[in-house]
């Protein structure tokens, strides 16, 4: 039986540190087409935070670790990814805690609850050029593959190409939530960085998962 | 002292608005800022630790008020609110207020001294001045005199009320949930006065609008374009009242007071519910709580109290809700919208927490107050109709109260048919009765309109109301006779002779139905030997159990879209097991049809996701929305479920709106996964016994011979049938002329489609309204149907009538019906059958 260890959530949360850091300049770039420039440096502040954290937090239960990296993120990150991506591993953690692994379906519900968590906390829904854009078809493309019986390898790779898919859907969407709404119209032709992150996060999800159970 | 905290990206915006804020606190209220991050490179942002400190060093018993500038500055506040204990929580406010202006505005109330309700009220409408000083207020402002702090910018829309009684409570109930769709923000006034939220039940229900006034939306949002279609709509729709009629409804709202006759042992009111009782009389005070107001030191758990009292009240009445339309008469299940919208009116009830906050008194008496007064301006208020809806309110206020002092739900403790004599009731406390023993009602307050006499008379209860001081005279246990069609209550002793003629008249009535009920579970045989089952269509396992009773062979048709409603997630998989097997041990061994998931249409559930449609009926509904993507979850749920059920009951499956092969096929393909899946999981599952559909879209009449390949048996659905095949609007009463199953058209529809499926040997059936017209039982026996079912009431009467026919001669027999060519005609021919 496949299941999430975690090892497997420590390893993910260092793999999207290393992602943070490569595109730290990425993600500004794109947000300073549509926002106020900071998205890049601020996730990466917050998950060199978490980076030196993870040592840590190993022995830990899922959940515990997941609270961890919320509380770091919320205190350290700034604009409005911290409070979204902390409520996210917050809610994920609060699904998971006390627990020492997860079936395929209980890391769907964990995942699922920091989603909702972030679609309450910015009021957004899909279709408005958020994160939301990338994490909800994630998460709806990873539940299709395991109600019909898919490895969660083969889930979490539909996942990740359904995040991507969902980020480049954000480019010709107009800005509905945050500092983008603002430019209203002028927001339209560019990818939104939020749904670029996180992309990113479920992309690494998938590619630590599959690295971690082939050797 | 009520003390604030500042948040924002920027420290220097913060400490300069502190400065700005101070001059007008003085030294005396504390100012707290939580304001940038502590990285050199960048500083603009917030942190909700710094945003908890804040608070922390300001925090006052009295309140305090957060300001924010925008974007992670709102939601990191909000997350700070959840970090803080929630013994602190009652009074910390954050505010949507303008930064800078609200920051000045509640520094100067609170240095005077004002409470935490009145520095939130000041800084909320601090932009004003400047609003009023630059516009552009202008046109807007001066049409709508918009209440302060509400940005006066958006739609506008004039609309002449169409209805005679205007947004009344079915229309303003109509209103709410039509709105509730929108994200928009919708104010409405009555020419010249005050705009009130448009999403409030208690505000616009007590606009007082007539027939002619003229009201002024004013529509804020971006969703606001589609907001604006839609009040036009409702509009052009007369308010969601009926055209046809509209000036005798009203009439009955003056009820026909009659001289009292001053004979001794008789009373006399209005009658407003038909029917004949001889019975004890059944005196039940009401239990309306007394209320005083008690000083309280927690108002944050007084007002937990009230939710949780609410919460209960909603679920029972939702319940109750559920119940009614079980089939039992044809009630207007949207008579309780009312109450349940009034329980959900957010400004209502954030009044009333906020008056337990600030006046810090118990629950009971905040919610009385406020209800009290609602109440006082329903029976203040010109049409004698609205009068009548405080009758509703006064319910609500009966029910929360009651749930507050954790009595029980209240229900009348009769053990024997009585009549029930009451001060008066509540729709919901009708809709509650028990209709084996309450027989009767005699009421001293309301009138015909009154939703608990609308019930009543959906129920079959006869009622007499408003029966005013001569209600006192009557003793509880005393012999009384009443006739609901006169409005004349009777003393047995003072009046033998005439109670002997109306008991002889309700016995008369009882016996036919008694007869028929005697022989309701025998099988339907016709006098030369041929059977047809009868069953029933029912949506839960009260529902079952009333069919079973009713003598059903089955139920040939479980709605169980109802187990989707009211409510905001799905049935997960347990829940929808548990049900269908109650409602299969209801039926004790006799087949069930269960019916997927049919939504869309008019049954639209918010948390499917199904887009707002421009023509829902032509839309995502029923097995469409079960098979596209964003369906295909919920339905293989639906179908795990079931398949587990049909390993342990006689079921059958149905699926409904099939218009083409193509939808069977990949219906009963999702049927083959999910059985799979059970079968490789060990779970006990099996396919249901049969699978078969619903004939309701006309395309279906053209192809019967590929579907029969596909389904194990048809059940013709005539509602919707009839509204596609002559495309007239289920719900608008301007095309309901010759909306009818007996349309010639759609007779000839349904003979081509029975011939068809007999050709194919394909069992046909019928579950829609027509199959229990009893009228049209023998139509329909000739026409070649196999199988009815109907509404369970209709059971007794449709077994009696195939019992007698015979069933030879009649197929030998040429049915006369289909040489009409018009709807009138049918329904003459029809009606000299009997």
């Amino acid at each position: 039986m496949q299941k999430i260890y975690p090892s497997h959530i420590i390893a993910w949360q260092e793999a999207f540190a290393a992602e943070m850091a490569t595109n730290k300049a990425y993600l500004s770039e794109l947000d300073s087409l549509i926002g106020d420039a900071d998205h890049g440096s601020n996730m990466d502040r917050g998950y060199q935070k978490v980076a030196a954290l993870l040592p840590e937090l190993t022995g830990l239960d899922i959940g515990a670790i997941l609270k961890k990296v919320g509380m770091t993120l919320i205190s350290t990150v700034g604009g409005a990814a911290g409070p979204l991506y902390g409520t996210f591993f917050l809610r994920a953690g609060a699904s998971s805690a006390g627990k020492t692994e997860l079936l395929p379906i209980e890391l769907l519900e964990s995942l699922r609850a920091g989603l909702e968590g972030v679609k309450g906390r910015g009021r957004a829904v899909i279709g408005e050029k958020t994160m939301v854009d990338a994490l909800e078809p994630a998460l709806e493309a990873l539940r299709e593959e395991i109600y019909s019986g898919e490895s969660l390898k083969v889930g979490l790779k539909r996942a990740a190409a359904a995040a991507e898919k969902g980020m480049k859907d954000t480019i010709p969407m107009l800005a509905k939530k945050g500092r983008a709404s603002y430019l209203g119209e002028r927001s339209i032709g560019h990818q939104d960085p939020g749904a670029t992150s996180s992309a990113l996060l479920i992309q690494t999800l998938y590619t630590t998962y599959s690295q971690l159970n082939n050797s | 002292m009520v003390n604030i905290v500042l948040i924002s990206h920027s420290k220097i915006l913060a400490d300069g608005t502190r400065e700005l804020a101070a001059q007008m606190g003085g030294q005396v209220v504390e100012i707290a800022t939580a304001a940038g991050i502590d990285d050199p490179a960048n500083s603009i942002g917030t942190n909700p630790e710094q945003i908890v400190a804040a608070i922390r060093s300001v925090y006052s018993a009295d309140g305090v008020v957060v300001l924010m500038d925008m974007g992670s500055a709102v939601m990191n506040a909000e997350l700070a609110l959840e970090l803080l204990p929630a013994s602190m929580k009652g009074e910390i406010v954050l505010s949507s207020a303008p930064f800078v202006e609200g920051a000045v505005a509640a520094a100067a109330q609170a240095s005077a001294g004002g409470n935490l309700e009145e520095v939130l009220r000041e800084a909320n409408s601090a932009i004003v001045g400047k609003q009023n000083m630059l516009g552009p207020v202008g046109e807007i402002s001066a049409q709508t005199n918009m209440p302060p702090g509400v940005n006066s910018k958006g739609r506008l829309l004039k609309i002449i009320v169409p209805n005679k009684l205007g947004l009344h409570a079915r229309p303003a109930a109509k209103l709410i949930k039509l709105l509730s769709d929108f994200r928009a923000t919708v104010y409405v006034s009555k020419e010249g006065r005050r705009p009130v939220n448009a999403k409030s039940i208690s505000q616009v229900s007590t606009l007082g609008t007539t027939k002619g006034d003229a009201l002024i939306f004013l529509i804020q949002g971006e969703d606001g374009a589609g907001a604006e279609e839609a009040i036009k709509a409702f509009a052009a729709d007369n308010f969601g009242d009926p055209v046809k009629g509209e000036n005798d409804q009203q009439k009955p709202a003056k009820n026909k007071k009659r001289t009292i006759n001053k004979s001794k042992g008789q009373l006399f009111g209005t009658p407003a519910s038909p029917g004949i009782f001889v019975g004890k009389a059944f005196l039940a005070r009401l239990n309306d709580p007394e209320v005083v107001e008690v000083p309280i030191e927690d108002p944050a758990s007084e007002i937990l109290l009230l939710r949780a009292a609410i919460t209960n009240v909603e679920a029972e009445i939702s319940q109750i809700q559920t119940q009614l339309n079980q089939g039992v008469a044809q009630t207007d299940d949207q008579i309780l919208d009312f109450p349940l919208l009034l329980l959900e009116d957010h400004d209502l009830i954030h009044r009333i927490e906020a008056f337990i906050a600030v006046e810090q008194v118990n629950a009971a008496y905040a919610w009385s107050q406020a209800i009290e007064d609602l109440e006082a301006r329903y029976r203040a208020m010109d049409s004698p109709y609205m009068q009548e809806r405080a009758g509703d309110i006064r319910e609500l206020r009966r029910k929360v109260l009651l749930a507050l002092v954790g009595e029980e739900a209240y229900t009348f403790k009769i053990s024997e048919p009585s009549i029930l004599v009451v001060e008066e009731l509540g729709p919901a406390e009708v809709a509650g009765l028990d209709t084996s023993l309450v027989r009767g009602i005699i009421t001293r307050k309301g009138g015909v309109t009154s939703h608990a006499a609308i019930l009543a008379k959906a129920l079959g209860i006869p009622a007499i109301v408003g029966l005013g001081d001569q209600f006192t005279s009557i003793i509880d246990g005393a012999q009384l006779a009443m006739d609901g069609t006169s409005g004349r209550v009777l003393a047995v002793k003072e009046h033998p002779n005439e109670v002997a003629q109306l008991k002889e008249q309700q016995w008369q009535n009882e016996e036919t139905q008694v007869q028929l009920m005697r022989q309701a579970s025998a099988p339907a045989t016709t006098s030369d030997g041929k059977t047809f089952p009868i069953l029933a269509n029912v949506k839960d396992a009260n529902g079952a159990k009333k069919a079973f009773v009713m003598g059903a062979d089955g139920i040939g048709l479980l709605r169980t879209e109802f187990l989707y409603m009211n409510r905001t997630t799905p049935p997960s998989e347990e829940e929808q097991y548990r049900s269908y097997s109650s409602i299969c041990r209801a039926m004790q061994g006799k087949p069930v049809t269960i019916r997927t998931l049919d939504v869309g249409g008019d049954k639209p559930i918010p948390y499917l996701g199904i887009p707002l449609e421009k023509n829902p009926f032509l839309g995502l509904r029923g097995i469409r929305y079960c098979l596209h993507e964003s369906g295909q979850h919920l339905f293989r749920t639906q179908l795990r479920a079931i398949c587990r059920v049909a390993a342990e009951f006689p079921v059958r499956l149905m699926y409904p709106m099939i218009g083409v092969v193509e939808e069977v096929k990949a219906a009963n393909k999702l049927l083959a996964e999910v059985l799979d899946v059970l079968r490789a999981a060990d779970i006990w599952a099996v396919r249901p016994q049969a699978v078969g559909i619903m004939i309701e879209v006309p395309s279906t009449a053209f192809c019967i011979p590929a579907l029969a390949r596909e389904a194990d048996f048809f059940s013709i659905g005539t509602n919707d049938l009839t509204q596609y095949l002559l495309t007239l609007d289920r719900g608008n009463e301007m095309v309901a002329t010759y909306r009818s199953a007996l349309h010639p058209s759609v007779l000839e529809a349904l003979q081509q489609i029975i011939t068809a499926a007999k050709v194919c040997q394909i069992e046909i059936g019928m579950c829609g309204e027509l199959a229990g017209n009893p009228k049209v039982t023998e139509l329909l026996i000739q026409m070649g149907l196999d199988k009815f079912s109907m509404n369970a009431p209709a059971i007794p009467v449709v077994k009696d009538i195939v019992r007698q026919l015979d069933y030879a001669a009649l197929t030998k027999r040429k049915q006369s019906i289909s040489l009409l060519d018009n709807l009138a005609a049918v329904e003459t021919a029809l009606s000299e059958r009997d």
